[in-house]
């Protein structure tokens, strides 16, 4: 149905003409696809999803990226925590060799 | 719970077999081409962006889960080629200082297009494309799927990996930058 064009230069109207567009009813690109599949890339092996893989689909989820954000962060507090109990050490063995 | 019903073809296809794979193309490509039109309306960028989305398709075919609808994992995909066309395919700085002519055109209307007959949707769709591309990539690809794919917001932030809450922000973010743009073109803002 044509959305009659109350107002030339108004978004809401450009955006509503806009969607009657269609794409090229006639675009076939399975036979370039086809082409380029066949002649140069691997075959996808479903069953080669090893650990590394898993790893890497683990380290997509956003829980998982939240806790080892968490963990770097209390990692980085220990550290921190560590080295000013050194830093005491030191002042103590400097100050009662 | 309903059963995939590209199932059997993916299983086929992800074990390597191309033809079970040619009729997954067969069967999804208009779609693939009606979502990716408003990421590229002219028919040499189209071609290639839903030839670069299942030749994506096939190489990552192995990681995906029957958890959820293969067409949505394709829509994914999809969205995802939009989007890097747009981060590749930016404005020009040129038409962007020149701006639309006296007549509200836009530069890139007088280049030489491609062989698609011209009709007034068409039009219509290429000077939206024209003015949602003053954004950054991503706040265009976000408004082309919300304004002109008429898409749920849920569902952009999902093809994206935002959150919800994200997507909102940058949604309305966007659009207050669009808003900008608009009123510069001499358009009446939502």
């Amino acid at each position: 149905m044509a959305i009659p064009p109350s107002d030339p230069r108004s978004w809401r109207d450009l955006v509503a003409r806009a969607r009657q567009a269609s794409a090229p009813p006639d675009l076939d690109v399975r036979p370039a696809i086809l082409a380029e599949l066949s002649q140069a890339a691997p075959l996808p092996d479903a069953r080669s999803s090893g650990i590394l893989e898993e790893l890497f689909v683990l380290c997509g989820n956003r829980w998982m990226q939240t806790a080892l954000t968490c963990l770097a962060l209390v990692a980085t507090v220990c550290c921190w925590r560590g080295l000013a109990e050194l830093d005491e050490l030191a002042v103590y063995y400097a100050v009662y060799p | 719970m309903t059963i995939d019903p590209d199932l059997d073809l993916v299983r086929q296809a992800q074990a390597g077999d191309l033809e079970a794979f040619d009729q997954v193309i067969r069967r999804h490509q208009s779609t693939v081409s009606a979502l990716l039109f408003r990421f590229a309306p002219s028919r040499a960028d189209l071609e290639d962006l839903v030839q670069e989305t299942f030749v994506k398709a096939w190489h990552a075919l192995a990681t995906w889960r029957a958890e959820k609808p293969f067409l949505h994992w394709l829509k994914r995909i999809a969205v995802r080629c939009g989007l890097d066309h747009y981060r590749r395919r930016k404005t020009s700085p040129l038409a962007l200082a020149l701006g639309p002519d006296d007549e509200g055109r836009n530069p890139v209307d007088s280049l030489p297009s491609d062989d698609l007959p011209k009709d007034p949707e068409r039009d219509a769709l290429g000077e939206a494309a024209f003015l949602l591309s003053h954004l950054p990539p991503e706040d265009r690809a976000l408004l082309t799927l919300l304004h002109l794919e008429q898409m749920p917001l849920a569902e952009i932030a999902e093809h994206f990996g935002w959150s919800r809450v994200n997507a909102k922000v940058r949604a309305f973010r966007a659009r207050q930058r669009l808003k900008t743009i608009l009123i510069r073109h001499g358009y009446t803002p939502f």
